[in-house]
Parts: C-alpha cells; sequence; structure tokens
C-alpha cells in the first residue's frame, strides 16, 4: 500500500517577531486544515520536529497543546538540520506498518529568539562539541567553508562560483511570497559581502530564519477516503549517516552520507539517472557551497563537476534540473528544524502545479526530489515524490 | 514578567526575559584522563589497538574497528599534512572574547587532528606541511593545538 501527502501547510519566513512562537506554529497548521481535506479529529499522531530554541526543552506537548490537537498522542524527533526529514521517516513508517492512517508532522523553529552570539553557539553545539567546538570554536559556517576551501583547491572552483548559486537563489526568493528574502542580489553584492568564516561570506550563507511547517502523511486508503484531489506520493526514503566529527571523515569533497541516501532512494523509486527523471529539487543549501556538493552527491554532476552546471545555468528552470525554486534555504529562510517538512511544502506545491508565476517547474515526469542534511552529514535523507 | 523592549530590525514588541540560565558541563573523562594530562605536558596522544593496530584519534577506550578493549595511548609525531583551513570570523558566544582565529583540519599517521592554524590566511594552502605543537593562547589557562606552516 502506497503512503502519500493528504495536505501541506507552511508559514511565512522571516524575522518573525510579529507573532509569538505559538502562532508561527498554527500559521501552518491552520493552512493544513484550510486545504479543506482533512480534520483535526483524522489525525492519529502528532511528529514534532525542532532542534530547541525555545525556553522548554520538551516543546512538543506544549504546542500540541496550542495548535488544538489533544488528546492526540505526540512526541518530538531531532536530527538537526533534518530534523523534518527524519520526523517524516517516522511519520511515514506509522503509516506504513498500519498503526496510524494520518500523522501530522509539524516542524517549527523560531531561531530568534536568540540573540546572533547565542544562535551561533547553539548551531555550532549541533556539530562536534567536545573536540572541536569547545577548544577551537568551530561554527556552522565554519564547518562548511572547510568543504569550500577544499573543493576549490581541488576543483579550481572560485568564490564567485558559489555567489553564483545564491544569485539563482534569491532570483526564485523573490518570486515567493512566502520567502524571507523577496529580494534578487547580484553577483556583486554577494562578493562584496563580509566574510563569516572565510571563504563563505555572509550571502553565501542561509539566514537566522522563523518558520514552520506542517504535513500529513497518510496511507493511500485515508487518501482515496478523504477525497484528496491531487495526491502526491512519497515514492522512496533514503537515509544514512557518517561520522559527525571533522576527524572521522574521509572527504572535504563531498558528503559521503548524501550519496548513500541518495543512491538507497533512487534504488527504491528505480530511478537510474535522476537527469531527464526528476523535474524539480530541492536540495540542503545551507550554505552555496552546500548546493554544489549537492549536485554532485545526488548524481546531477559527477565530482568536480557540480560548479559547471551552476555557472551553466542548468539549475534554474529550463535547464537540465530545476533546483531551489522556493528560494533555498539561502533565500527562504532555514529554521533548522521545519527545513525538511518545508522542502516537502514545496516538492508537493511543484508537483501540484501550485507553485507561484516565475518559480513553477514544467511536470513532465511527475517526480520531484528532497535532499536534506543535518550537521555536515551525521544524518542525511534523500525522498522521491511522485505525483 | 520581563522588559519589553522593541525589536532593533522590526520594531515589533519582544519581552527580554530577565531570569539568564547559567549552564556549566562538568564532564568525567574514564580514561582520557591520561590525554588531557598529556596535553597539559604540551604531547599529544592518540590510541593504538593491541589487538588489530588501528590507530585513533581522537583517543578511545575501546577499538571500533575490532572492539577490543586493549588499547595503548601513543603519541602522535609532529609533522602533518594540512588538509583544509577557514578563518572563523563570526565567532560562538564562547569564543567572541578572541580575535578571528583559523580552525584546520591536519592529516599525520593516518588519523585527522583538528587546530587552529598560526598563519595568515592569504599564505595557506591545502596539502602544506605543518607542524603540530600545543600550546596556551594569550590569556587562556588550557592547552590547545596548534598548527604552523613549515617553509
Amino acid at each position: 500500500m502506497r503512503v502519500g501527502i493528504a495536505s501541506i501547510g507552511i508559514s511565512r519566513f522571516g524575522r518573525r517577531n510579529d507573532v509569538n512562537v505559538f502562532d508561527l506554529a498554527f500559521e501552518s497548521i491552520e493552512e493544513v486544515f484550510n486545504e479543506g481535506f482533512i480534520s483535526p479529529e483524522d489525525i492519529d499522531y502528532i511528529v514534532f520536529t525542532s532542534t530547541g530554541f525555545t525556553p522548554e526543552f520538551s516543546p512538543a506537548g506544549i504546542y500540541n497543546e496550542y495548535v488544538g490537537l489533544n488528546p492526540k498522542a505526540v512526541h518530538r524527533v531531532e536530527a538537526a538540520c533534518a530534523s523534518g526529514s527524519a520526523g517524516i521517516y517516522t511519520a511515514y513508517n506509522m503509516v506504513k506498518s498500519g498503526m496510524a492512517d494520518n500523522v501530522l508532522v509539524l516542524g517549527l523553529e523560531k531561531m530568534n529568539e536568540l540573540e546572533t552570539p547565542s544562535a551561533v553557539e547553539y548551531l555550532a553545539r549541533l556539530g562536534s562539541y567536545f573536540w572541536e567546538v569547545r577548544d577551537y570554536g568551530i561554527t556552522f559556517p565554519g564547518y562548511y567553508a572547510l568543504f569550500m576551501t577544499r573543493y576549490m583547491y581541488e576543483y579550481g572552483a572560485t568564490e564567485e562560483d558559489f555567489c553564483l548559486v545564491a544569485v539563482k537563489n534569491h532570483y526564485y526568493g523573490a518570486r515567493n511570497p512566502k520567502a524571507q528574502y523577496q529580494r534578487e542580489v547580484t553577483l556583486e553584492m554577494c562578493m562584496e559581502s563580509r566574510y563569516i568564516s572565510r571563504p563563505i561570506k555572509l550571502y553565501d550563507c542561509s539566514p537566522i530564519t522563523d518558520g514552520s511547517a506542517a504535513i500529513v502523511i497518510s496511507s493511500e486508503d485515508s487518501i482515496k477516503r478523504l477525497g484528496v484531489d491531487t495526491p502526491i506520493w512519497i515514492e522512496a526514503i533514503g537515509s544514512a549517516s557518517m561520522p559527525a566529527s571533522l576527524t572521522g571523515r574521509t572527504s572535504f569533497t563531498s558528503i559521503e552520507s548524501a550519496r548513500l541516501a541518495a543512491g538507497k532512494a533512487y534504488q527504491m523509486a528505480g530511478i537510474e539517472d535522476p537527469i531527464g527523471v526528476v523535474d524539480v529539487a530541492t536540495v540542503h543549501d545551507c550554505f552555496t557551497i552546500a548546493e554544489v556538493l549537492a549536485y554532485e552527491d545526488l548524481g546531477f554532476a559527477k565530482p568536480g563537476e557540480g560548479v559547471n552546471l551552476i555557472r551553466d545555468g542548468e539549475t534554474y528552470i529550463g535547464g537540465k534540473i530545476p533546483v531551489n525554486l522556493d528560494g533555498g534555504l539561502k533565500a527562504k529562510g532555514h529554521p533548522v528544524g521545519a527545513t525538511g517538512i518545508a522542502m516537502y511544502v514545496e516538492i508537493v506545491k511543484q508537483l501540484r502545479g501550485e507553485a507561484e508565476r516565475g518559480r513553477q517547474a514544467p511536470i513532465k515526469k511527475g517526480v520531484g526530489l528532497t535532499h536534506n542534511i543535518g550537521g555536515i552529514g551525521q544524518y542525511a535523507y534523500v525522498s522521491i515524490l511522485r505525483r | 514578567m520581563g522588559i519589553i523592549e522593541f525589536d532593533e530590525k522590526t520594531g515589533k514588541p519582544i519581552l527580554i526575559d530577565p531570569r539568564i540560565f547559567r549552564v556549566q558541563f562538568r564532564s568525567s573523562l574514564g580514561k582520557l584522563e591520561k590525554y588531557y594530562r598529556a596535553l597539559e605536558e604540551g604531547r599529544i596522544l592518540g590510541t593504538l589497538c593491541r589487538e588489530c593496530g588501528y590507530k585513533q584519534y581522537p583517543p578511545r577506550s575501546y577499538c571500533p574497528r575490532c572492539r577490543s578493549k586493549d588499547i595503548e595511548f601513543y603519541e602522535l609525531p609532529s609533522v602533518g599534512r594540512l588538509l583544509t583551513f577557514t578563518e572563523v570570523n563570526v565567532k560562538p558566544q564562547t569564543h567572541s572574547q578572541y580575535p578571528d582565529y583559523i580552525v584546520g583540519v591536519v592529516e599525520v599517521d593516518g588519523v585527522k587532528v583538528v587546530g587552529h592554524v598560526k598563519a595568515r590566511f592569504e599564505d595557506l594552502k591545502p596539502d602544506q606541511t605543518v607542524e603540530i605543537s600545543v600550546e596556551k593562547r594569550e590569556g587562556d589557562e588550557f592547552p590547545r593545538i596548534v598548527f604552523k606552516p613549515i617553509k
């Protein structure tokens, strides 16, 4: 029996101190139920995904109460920036096993509840604290900057090349009314921005974001019973891990767990070559280097050639494989615990043909992909969705 | 209750919590005591499995390859290869008192070590040879691993 998506919801992303954290969660829940296919009574279980950033250490129960879903059971799933996909993986298995018909996955992060130095510290501590953060003060931009330095050295890529990713993702963010940055940027603006962790510059980074996203994972029977007009099916979820520490890594030009997760997902979905099959993809561009690594780890390009895809514009609409048409983490924003769900929401919109003008991919094969990485690959998920 | 302020960017009202929650971890060292004692004396120790010969850094009390607990500490050689590096410009709260610092990953004797690189960013290149040592940063009481390029 297939497992699919009955309903989606997403908040506006940004520096959202126009609402409190509870209402930020409710924005997604409201959209889920306003789609009209599902009611709170239909939900069997809630999976809450967040890395924290809240004064409460066990937020799931508190948010579940606020959004009105008692007495349905809830728990939190955490996998750093891949928490959303980990939550979807959990929900998928609940439905696939027959334990539940409809599981709501709610992702939330309100990162601006902390001032910036605390937020940078909080994010850094999603990495390997004892050996890397405590004595050496590495940050998340720092982790990815280590990849960028090595990638530039091995393959002759330049800082300009990576800024091209920022230019593309802001181009699409400007067309997404839910995005944090709804404005285009130029190559010059990116190149002139200050270093955050050299060679990573401000415009290479995803921002600190407040946002929520929600999705209902349902059985095929339930989707038919609810009368969902355009169901999107989860055809595959590939997952893998690798050492979180820098000392345990064998490569600084690839996230090997992403490569493994992609291989599993393609095998489950019967895809040999994603080019020409995948109509649209969302990849984990927490930094511009991460998008280029994703091109290679997902097999969109050979090792060292990912940078050519962005140089040649092949990941825009009309290119070989359009990537991050919602603006990506870079421009849409990256509320870490909600990101994996926001990626699913985007692919569902794309496959339904509901994306806004100027950012809707042509849907030929009806296949979409999400690539969601936690840390520097200690958590990796690649999903294939099909209309 | 707390103090109502207005966000510097959006001008929206925010409540500043007057109660600051201070967290300090107390980490049990177990067998790693030896590692930290050596580091204080300027030596960097890895672990070697007596059963299968597998070398590890950071040190561990068991061998992840053969699960043996027959482990001995050994001192890492002092010359390695700089794999990659970054200059941290925006720092986490607990490191905000320091000037910009360069974090590097060095390969030495089949293991990898994380430390600070003492050089100008512009003068560094991956794969260059570095000397590995231990020193205290000005104003700090605790030792850290540093890499210095060998000309």
